[in-house]
């Protein structure tokens, strides 16, 4: 596909978006069919290990795409275990499973992400929903089926076209699951931007698609909005979900099985291959197979930290890990600072509402890879060339977490009674002491979870990033991007190392966001 | 003292306060009663100094204070809804108020243990206000209202989110409490017994007005026109036109009756459309000879209550008067009741 820079061909948009709104569409679906039973037996069972599954399968959500697709590689890719053992076991050279680079590879990944969207969105309104009307109903004689068919469903449809809007959202903004697990075989529209931004060099074309992508990001929010209007935020967040019982009966119990199952099966098992292939070495290096004993290593994470140079394509990944840090401590001040302010005009500026709110979740469906675009286009100069511009990248971070931090702080200050900062300012306490006394505390684990989320996004945002970022100065999930494209075990085992490290300081910040669980985390 | 002058306040375009005007003294407790919608939750943010009316002033001890912040008035205001800090104890809450005054640490601890002792509840001392039930929920609202000893109370439907038994316990409680402070306070409530039992004055708000101000028996007993009639629970309403001045005669579409005079009132002419109250003394014995008329209906209800009958009369306008008799009156038959002068009144049209 060659293409003189700087034109435009509408063939070159007509394919993609086809392709993206297929695979969007099939990923969704698919979500909904494996998230939906998880939703009901999450909300409706007690079993043995549920709040750490509950909290396994919320991961991958904040999961970045680089450490999802390295997980992936690491189980089902040419150097993971199956093919490995499958490799030991026929004594081939050749792996047998050809999961990379396929369709279905997207499919099970988008799955894999968005799963925890259902289970959040539909089993929060799940367990709200008052145990009474379901047994209003079957008092007055409806069947269990009769029950979901007329009470339950009808009362869960908003929550379910809800989750199905979203998640349809984040698989049609899909960027570094299909160029890391799709391969060059697929592309979505935020592929094409950034093939023909970064490789063919073709701005005007990136930008047609960009546009594109934008306007239908835009259609598919504004029936988000739609579907979403008037829901009343609760003042207090309601108790645990009553009506949860052990399973009882054959039925129950196998669903329950069958559902902790493939949950297993899918969110948790590519994890532990990563984890675990970060820490075994069963190859050599290219040539040296009879040198070296496979077993367990910390070899793959003490290069991490070693200052091994020489080589043009090496890159230092001391200096990635201590790149993202920073970044990410820079993208949580301006994030949770921005994102205060904006929930505050929200809240108190009625009349701000109709125009700042799609303003501000724009960047939420506008894609990263816009971002990036839009980035380099307005700070060309100073990205590109020179030295660059340090703040770029928290500013670009910062931007994407921006709904993030407002869905959680805005619906904590909206639930404040208007009654208890006049109670305080009629007993004395000026403006200043109210916003200080009142209104700060009861936001503040707001505030915290808020922080930790934008920490978390900037740490894994890979697709802004990759516009901005300059290649010897890259992030972790960069980082780990060139790692895995690079030949070698080494570099296999370094990109499972660190997609490693990610993972664990995600693990922890959702640890600590769980248990900031007053906080409402996400008001969708 | 406390001088409301002409407030003004709209909302949506709409006149909600429209001119309205009281005093109020020290140490009385004035209740503000009116539907809901009507303007006494406003009337009350408005003198708390959180919301500004479009016009009018607020005095207090002689000094015009419309324009002065919430925070430096003074005062104090209870919600309905108690707005309690979740994030403070009962302890904290009661002390908020002293802190914002910058007492002396010792000062307060005392203050605190006062206030709660004030409304038996010294042993929450701890507690998290998430935890109380309603009742000490508006306990310790009122406590920490009392607590900081503010220049005149507001009570914002303060019984209103409880249920009927604690609501008539707490009456009284509340009755005895704001004899023993002597705060001056302003009660909104839309219950005219808790309004009657509780305050010094009443003071009526409709439609942005204050249309009757008076002492509980003097607002009970002369109701001044239809509206305050109907919202203090009259049902035995109908008009009628004045024919004779003395006596006093209204001719009715139910004969020709003769009602007492309002005291004070503005002198009637004849051909003059009036309503007329039918309020039966509570219990009827017979004759007697002051009965000057009578007036028919149907019977449609007959109820023995014990030592007395409770009889329901549908007049010839549909209007039912309600009355209790020691005699049984039978049921689905024309029924006669007899009035004296002072179970008629004559209301302003």
């Amino acid at each position: 596909m060659l293409q003189r820079s700087g034109e435009v061909y509408f063939s070159a948009i007509w394919q993609p978006l086809g392709f993206t709104v297929y695979q969007a569409i099939l990923s969704t679906l698919l979500t909904l069919l494996f998230g939906l039973p998880a939703a009901y037996v999450f909300t409706r069972f007690d079993f043995a290990g549920k709040r750490l599954l509950r909290m396994l399968t919320m991961l991958p959500f904040i999961l970045p795409t680089v450490a999802v697709s390295a997980a992936f590689n690491a189980l089902l890719g040419p150097r993971g275990w199956i093919n490995l053992a499958l490799m030991q076991l026929s004594g081939s050279e050749i792996p047998p499973v050809h999961f990379l680079n396929s369709f279905s590879a997207i499919l099970v990944a988008h799955v894999f992400y968005n799963i925890s969207i259902v289970i959040r969105v539909v089993g929060g309104a799940w367990s709200q929903l008052d145990p009474r009307l379901e047994q209003s109903a079957s008092v007055l004689g409806a069947s269990p089926w009769k029950v979901f068919q007329t009470i339950t469903l009808p009362l869960l449809r908003r929550s379910i076209l809800s989750a199905a809007l979203l998640v349809f959202l984040f698989d049609f903004a899909s960027f570094g699951v299909i160029l890391m697990l799709g391969g060059p075989g697929f592309q979505t529209l935020e592929v094409a931007v950034y093939t023909q931004a970064l490789y063919l060099l073709n701005l005007p074309m990136a930008a047609v698609l960009s546009i594109t992508q934008l306007i239908c990001t835009l259609i598919v929010l504004f029936f988000y909005g739609g579907v979403n209007r008037d829901q009343p935020v609760p003042l207090f967040p309601r108790f645990r979900a009553e009506g949860s019982h052990p399973p009882r009966g054959w039925a129950e119990k196998g669903i329950v099985t069958i559902v902790v199952l493939y949950l297993l099966l899918l969110q948790i098992i590519p994890l532990l291959a990563l984890v675990s292939r970060s820490v075994f070495r069963v190859e050599a290096e290219r040539g040296q197979r009879e040198d070296v004993q496979s077993g367990l290593t910390l070899e793959y994470y003490q290069e991490l930290f070693g200052n091994r140079s020489g080589d043009v394509f090496y890159i230092q990944p001391a200096r990635a890990i201590a790149n993202s840090l920073a970044f990410a401590a820079i993208t949580m001040v301006i994030a949770v600072v921005n994102g205060s302010l904006i929930s505050y005009t929200l809240v108190k500026v009625p009349s701000a509402r109709r125009w700042l709110d799609p303003f501000v979740m724009l960047p939420f469906g506008a894609s990263a890879v816009t971002l990036g675009l839009g980035f380099v286009v307005t700070f060309q100069r100073s990205a590109l060339t020179g030295n660059g511009f340090p703040w770029l990248i928290p500013l670009a971070h910062s931007l994407v977490a921006m709904p993030f931090v407002v869905r959680t702080v805005q619906p904590v200050l909206a639930s404040i009674p208007p009654t208890l900062e006049q109670s305080a300012a009629v007993l004395g306490a000026s403006p200043l002491r109210v916003w200080w006394e009142v209104e700060m505390p009861l936001i503040s684990r707001a505030l915290l979870a808020a922080g930790l989320f934008s920490f978390t996004i900037s740490l894994g945002e890979f697709g802004a990033t990759s516009f901005i970022a300059r290649l010897e100065n890259p992030t972790m999930p960069l980082a780990i991007y060139r790692y895995l494209s690079q030949p070698g075990a080494l570099n296999y085992g370094q990109a499972m190392a660190m997609a490693t490290i990610l993972i664990i300081i995600c693990a922890i910040s959702l640890l600590l966001l769980e248990n900031l669980s007053h906080a409402t985390l996400r008001s969708d | 003292m406390l001088e409301v002058r002409d407030l003004c306040k709209k909302y949506e375009g709409k006149p909600l306060l429209d001119g309205v005007n009281f005093t109020l003294d020290d140490g009385e407790t004035l209740c503000l009663i009116g539907s809901s919608g009507s303007g006494k939750s406003t009337l009350l943010r408005i003198i708390a100094g959180i919301e500004s009316a479009d016009s009018g002033s607020v005095c207090w001890q002689g000094e015009d204070i419309t324009h002065i912040p919430s925070y430096k008035r003074n005062f104090g205001l209870m919600f309905q809804d108690y707005a309690l800090f979740p994030h403070l104890t009962v302890a904290e809450n009661v002390a908020f108020g002293l802190r914002m005054r910058h007492n002396r640490r010792e000062e307060i601890e005392r203050k605190v243990q006062t206030a709660l002792q004030r409304v038996n509840m010294t042993s929450f001392y701890h507690r998290r206000v998430t935890d109380l039930s309603g009742g000490e929920q508006q306990r310790i609202a009122l406590a920490r209202t009392l607590a900081p000893e503010p220049g005149l109370m507001m009570l914002d439907e303060p019984l209103a989110a409880l249920d009927r038994n604690l609501r008539f316990e707490l009456q009284e409680e509340l009755r005895a409490l704001l004899h023993e402070t002597g705060i001056p306070t302003i009660y909104v409530t839309h219950d005219q017994e808790e309004a009657a039992l509780l305050g010094d004055h009443l003071a009526l708000l409709h439609e942005g007005r204050i249309v009757q101000y008076g002492s509980p028996e003097e607002v009970f007993r002369f109701p001044g026109n239809r509206w305050v009639a109907e919202f203090l629970g009259f049902h035995g309403l109908i008009d009628g036109v004045v024919c004779g001045l003395s006596p006093l005669a209204v001719n009715t579409a139910c004969g020709i009756l003769h009602p007492q005079a309002i005291p004070g009132s503005e002198p009637l002419s004849l051909g003059k459309e009036v309503t007329l109250l039918i309020r039966p003394r509570k219990i009827l014995t017979d004759g007697g000879g002051i009965e000057r008329d009578h007036i028919e209906g149907e019977v449609i209800d007959n109820r023995f209550l014990g030592n007395l009958y409770r009889v329901e009369l549908r007049l010839c306008t549909d209007t039912v008067i309600e009355f209790m008799s020691p005699t049984p009156y039978p049921m689905s038959e024309k029924g006669i009741l007899p009035l004296a002068e002072e179970d008629l009144l004559i209301l302003s049209h």
